[in-house]
This record gives structure tokens, sequence and C-alpha cells, in this order.
């Protein structure tokens, strides 16, 4: 392996059963050819066996931070395990230069009877390090959970906020040389989450991390390179803005696929039905995503058995991970007739980037009960061509003078 | 930064020597010692600490077996045949000896159990858990035989100075139970049902052994089984060095601690190419 590279990873392949059965039967067979000397054929899939993992490559340079995304059950978690060891590979070889570390269930061997203290000696050998080690990192790591007294008590005694604070404030401190990081951000409170990214910034210099996540900005804030898996093969291997791009593109036909109907209605009231919503084009043909810069059109309708005086309707659009970016609709409250209502709202000047994008909504009669709640699937915002990368979620142009 | 290199790809271990299989395991054990420490106070200390007797359990048990024993003797309803001491410090001392091999089996099957909730998030050597889980049961077993002794003393029989070979002459129940238990952990990961029936089969044994009866006791289809059973000499070695100070069947006792030593060998080869196999299996 060249002297830059830290993991090399060539025509890897794992299998998996679905079936219990199956397990337990083949575990039987695979153990006791290996007891006996017999190398259990490996590259063969067997009835009711599939490729969890197929012929994946990849390399990783030193000090690259390399995300992994796909949708769930695509394989991130099995190559990860491939990747430390835990799990042998099937066909295909992984060569690692250095120690190995991962973030995958953070605390991993806590035990809820020991305080936070001891469970950061317990899980720090747990992780590979030396008592030496701990003794020297003990203070930091307890500052960085920032638990306060709970580091005394009993780690039953936690929430599961302060269990991983504590559980990812040791395994970031015993830095290896490579560090595996599965999911594991998504938790924890905001503040906290700012926290883990300045750590992961600050090790970043002598750590190689891969990064597994499904939050694209995190993906996009951290990597300077993605793989995205499909069905345990690697579909696109390269520049993280394209990568994310072509993940979102998936995802979003496989919404698509799945849909019935764009809307999904969580709550009407008795007198509201055949509720719907659809993004428009121009001539007023409903489509599934808009070009970059293009505007945002909807056209929404429903049928009312009463006649409502004042209702509000608002509309708000989120980003894919939920963040409400802005809020549209007409001005005040709207009349509503008894039988079919139809309006169709364009927000103008939608700078959004592209990007995975939903639509919620809750209209309101005056009186403030909800007549309807629904929340679209996501659609997309097309990334042009000549596309330069941005990051955030919004467009806007910038000046710069000199003075 | 370190240079080492690993490498992995299918059937690994197979690949590996016979030979070079046991230095890795020892070479691993050594490098885990700290883990092993970590384990083993996680699990054997705060067993005790969340429980109001605490460290009292440990006397609890044996002393109610010997009070079922005495009184299934004093109704007259066992005949233990010729005994060189009394009945209940006999059963006593051997059926304490048959918890100690009772325990290395039973701790060392649950070897791999013993990593459950890190154990496929973290890469770390698992025969460091048969340490832990073997030095667990031995600090559980030297308090109940703590009492033993005490017992023993309290019905006037004193111990020869031979005991203190008692721990060279235990460490055949080891390789036999220690040894065969290690395999079943794997098995038991893939084929549960077996190891539940070895398990009936060792309550077999039990009676199969002379724990609760003499080792001269008349019945002939009882005299062929203890014959044949390697636990008769490997019990009734380390009761002998405690209680007469010479081992009775010395050549038996030596062939069969032989025979154990090479099962445990076996067995921890088995264990090394087969336990990696079963790690995914125990989601």
């Amino acid at each position: 392996m060249e002297e830059n590279l830290v993991v090399r990873v060539e025509n890897l392949s794992k299998k998996f059963t679905r079936n219990i059965k199956h397990t337990l039967i083949y575990g039987t067979i695979d153990v006791l050819k290996s007891m006996i000397g017999f190398k259990p054929n490996t590259a063969k899939l067997r009835r009711g066996e599939f490729w969890a993992l197929k012929n994946i490559n990849f390399d990783l340079k030193k000090g690259e931070v390399l995300g992994i995304i796909g949708e769930n059950g695509s394989g991130k978690s099995t190559l990860l395990r491939l990747l430390t060891g835990i799990f042998p590979p099937d066909i295909g070889t992984v060569t690692i230069r250095g120690r190995i570390g991962a973030l995958i269930a953070v605390g991993a061997g806590f035990n809820p009877h020991m305080s936070g203290y001891e469970n950061i000696y317990l899980n720090g050998t747990i992780l590979g390090a030396t008592t030496s080690e701990i003794h020297d990192k003990i203070e930091e790591i307890v500052n960085f959970a920032d638990i306060g007294e709970f580091i005394h008590a009993p780690v039953s005694t936690y929430s599961s906020g302060m269990r991983v604070r504590l559980g990812f404030s040791c395994a970031i401190h015993f830095t290896p040389e490579i560090l595996l990081i599965d999911e594991v951000l998504s938790v924890g409170d905001l503040n906290f989450r700012q926290k883990c990214f300045r750590k992961i910034d600050e090790i970043r210099k002598d750590t190689s991390i891969i990064f597994i996540s499904h939050n694209m900005n995190q993906v996009q804030r951290l990597c300077d390179r993605v793989i995205v898996m499909d069905h345990g093969e690697i579909i696109f291997d390269g520049e993280t803005s394209k990568g994310v791009s072509h993940y979102l593109e998936i995802n979003n036909q496989t919404s698509q696929q799945n849909s019935d109907s764009f809307l999904i209605v969580n709550e009407t009231t008795e007198s509201i039905s055949k509720l719907n919503l659809e993004l428009i084009d121009e001539s007023g043909v409903a489509k599934a995503s808009l070009n970059y810069l293009e505007t945002l059109k909807i056209l929404t309708s429903f049928e009312s058995n009463v006649e409502m005086e004042e209702v509000l309707i608002a509309f708000v659009l989120y980003s894919s991970d939920g963040v409400a970016i802005t809020k549209f609709g007409p001005e005040g409250a709207t009349k509503i007739i008894k039988g079919i209502n139809k309006f169709s709202i364009e927000v103008t000047q939608p700078f959004f980037l592209p990007g995975n994008y939903y639509i919620g909504f809750k209209w309101r009669e005056k009186n403030n009960s909800v007549i309807a709640d629904a929340t679209t699937k996501s659609f997309r915002i097309t990334q042009p061509k000549d596309y330069t990368v941005s990051v955030g979620l919004i467009d806007s142009k910038s000046v710069l003078t000199k003075h | 930064m370190k240079n080492d290199v690993s490498v992995y790809e299918p059937n690994q271990r197979l690949k590996t020597g016979i030979l070079s299989s046991y230095i890795m395991m020892i070479r691993n054990i050594v490098a885990s010692r700290e883990l092993i420490y970590q384990l083993f106070r996680r699990d054997f200390v705060l067993a005790y600490k969340k429980s109001f007797l605490g460290f009292s359990w440990v006397l609890i048990s044996p002393i109610v077996g010997i009070l079922s024993w005495l009184l299934l003797n004093g109704t007259g309803v066992l005949n233990p045949g010729d005994l060189p001491i009394d009945f209940a410090p006999y059963v006593l001392l051997t059926s304490s000896l048959w918890g100690l091999f009772m325990g290395f089996y039973s701790s060392a099957q649950a070897t791999l159990d013993a990593g459950s909730g890190f154990i496929n998030q973290v890469k770390f050597p698992h025969e460091a858990l048969l340490v832990k889980q073997t030095a667990q049961h031995l600090a559980n077993f030297s308090l109940t035989f703590l009492v033993s002794v005490v017992t023993l003393l309290i019905f006037g029989i004193v111990p020869n100075i031979t005991i203190v070979l008692f721990p060279i002459v235990i460490l055949p129940l080891f390789f036999l139970g220690g040894g065969i238990g290690l395999v079943m952990s794997v098995i038991n990961v893939v084929t549960p049902d077996f190891v539940r029936f070895f398990g009936v089969f060792l309550g077999f044994v039990f009676y199969a052994t002379p724990i609760i009866y003499s080792p001269n006791i008349e019945n002939p289809l009882l005299q062929s089984l203890i014959q044949i059973n390697p636990l008769t000499y490997l019990i009734g070695a380390a009761r002998d060095i405690i209680v007469s100070g010479s081992i009775g069947n010395i050549d038996r006792f030596l062939a069969t601690s032989i025979v154990s030593f090479v099962i445990f060998l076996i067995s921890l080869r088995l264990f090394f190419v087969s336990e990696d196999k079963v790690i995914e299996r125990m989601i």
C-alpha cells in the first residue's frame, strides 16, 4: 500500500442471511468446517443469502475526510464493521495502516451501575486506551462531556443525551489514526453538536475520518469526498457536492416511486375533503422537481361542505432535515366557500440552493382550531451543470467593497 | 504515525499456523490485561454492589447446599458407602470441587456473551474475555472455598500442608472445563440446542462422579461409570491433596491431566479459527 494511504479496500464483498434458521444452519456449517480445518467457500451465495456489500473498492488518504452516504440498509454500517475488523470479509481485502477507532455506538460497554467517572476508564480500555492514557485525559473528557455533578452518579441515572455526551467525549479523546463516525452526531443538543464539530475540525489535521450521516449539511460541511452506496454497492465516489446531489436524486426517485400522492394529509376537520397540493410549472402542469432559480409555484385544492369566513392559509417550506426556511401564503385571512376551493401561490425570488425540500402546512380558523394539517413528500431543486458549490440553503449575492 | 498495517481477508485465521495462533493469543491476552481488569471489576465487584446482602451471597448457597445433603443423609435415604471422612464435610468439599469445575465450564461457555453490547461494535481480542470470565469465577470460588476450609476445621478435619499444591492440582479441571466451555461459547451462537443438551448431560455426569457418595461405592454399574469418568480422578486428586496429603490414583490423575491439557490446546485452536465467523451472527 502506498505511503500516503491509510485505508485500502479491494473487491470487498460480504454476505448476510435474512432468515434466522438459515443463519443458524450456515453458521453451524461454517463453524464446523473451520474447526476441522476446511475453508468455507465464502465467495458463493447459498439459498437465502444476499450480498450486503458487493465489490467495494476505495482508498482513504492520510488526513482525508470521507463521507459515506446512502439510504438505510445500503451497507454503510456493515462496511464500517469490516473496516474495523469486527466482521471478516467474504471476498476481497481490507488493508489498514494505523490504529482505527469507531464511533459506531457511543458508550460501548457502559455499566449502568458504575459512575460516569468509572465508566470512562471502562469505556476507554474497551476503545483500546491504556489506563495511563485515560489518566492523562480524564479531566479533558469530563469537561468536554459537561454533565456537571452527574459524573459521579451511576450512568443509569443519566438522561439519554447525557449518556451520549459522555460516550462521545470518551471516544473522541482517544483519537486513533483513523476515526469512523456512524450517525452519532445526530444526537445531543445543538450546543453539544457544535462542540463536537469543533473537536472534529481540531483532530482532522492528524486523523483520517470516515463519516456516515444522513444529514447532508453535516456531510457537506465536513467531507472532502463522498461515496454513495446503494444496495451494497458504491454508485458514486468523488466530489462531495456532486455526491450529495447524486444521493438526493436517488432519494427523491424512491420517494416518488413510493408515492401515491404527493401530499400526505395528517388531519382535516370533517368539513374538508379531497385536499390536494402539487407543484406546477408555468403552464399549470404538475411536476416533481424544480430547476435551480425557477419560480416555486404550487396549486392547492379542496372541497368544503361549509362556508368559513376567516381561515389563515399559510405554507412553510422546509429543508430535507426539517429546518423551516420560509413561510408563504396570502396576507391575512381568506374566505372559504362551500364547494371546491382552489388556490395557486407563487413564491417569487426563490433563491433556494439545489437540494431536497418539502412543504408543510397547518391551516387554522380564526378561533385557532386546525382545519387541515399536511406535509408534502420531498421535492428536489435540481443542480445546473455549471453550478459552483455553495453552502447552506439560500443563495445570496454579495458585493465586496475595498475601503 | 504508527506504521503497523493490518490486513483483513476471507478465512484469514485458518491460514495462521497452529503454533503462531497460540503465540498470538498469549500476546493478545498480555496486551489486554487492563481491559481484563476493567471488565472484571465491572462484572465482579458490581454484581455485589447492587444487592443488600452483598458478598454474603457467596456463602449462602454452599451453606444451603450442605444443609440439604445433611438432611438427606440424616433420613437414611442415601447410602454413600465407605468415606474417608464424615459425610457432611465430604459432600461439602467434593461438591465445591464440582462447582469449581462447572464454574470453569460455564464461565468459559459465556466467553462471547460477556462481550455482548460491544463485541460487535469494537475490535478487541476475545480471548481476553475467557481470562476475565475465569478470573471472576476463581474470585467467587476462593470465597466459597474459604468457607469450606473453615467448615472442615469445625468438623475437626485439619487440611494437610499439601493444600498449598491445590492451585496446581486444580489446573486440569480448568483445562477440561474451560476448554470444552470455550468451544461451546462459539457453538452456542449458532447451535444453542446442542449447548443446552450438553448442559443436561453434565447434570448426569454429576451423579456419575463420586461427589455425594464414596469412590469405592459397591454398585457395579456406578463403579464402571466412575472408572471411565475423568472427573473422578481430577476431583479426587483435589480432594485428596486437602484431606490426606497424597493423591490416591496418581497415575490416572496424571494421564487424565495430560489429556485435559491436550483438549484445552485443541479447544483454543478451534476457538481461534471459528469465533470470528459467529460475531456477525450475534446481533
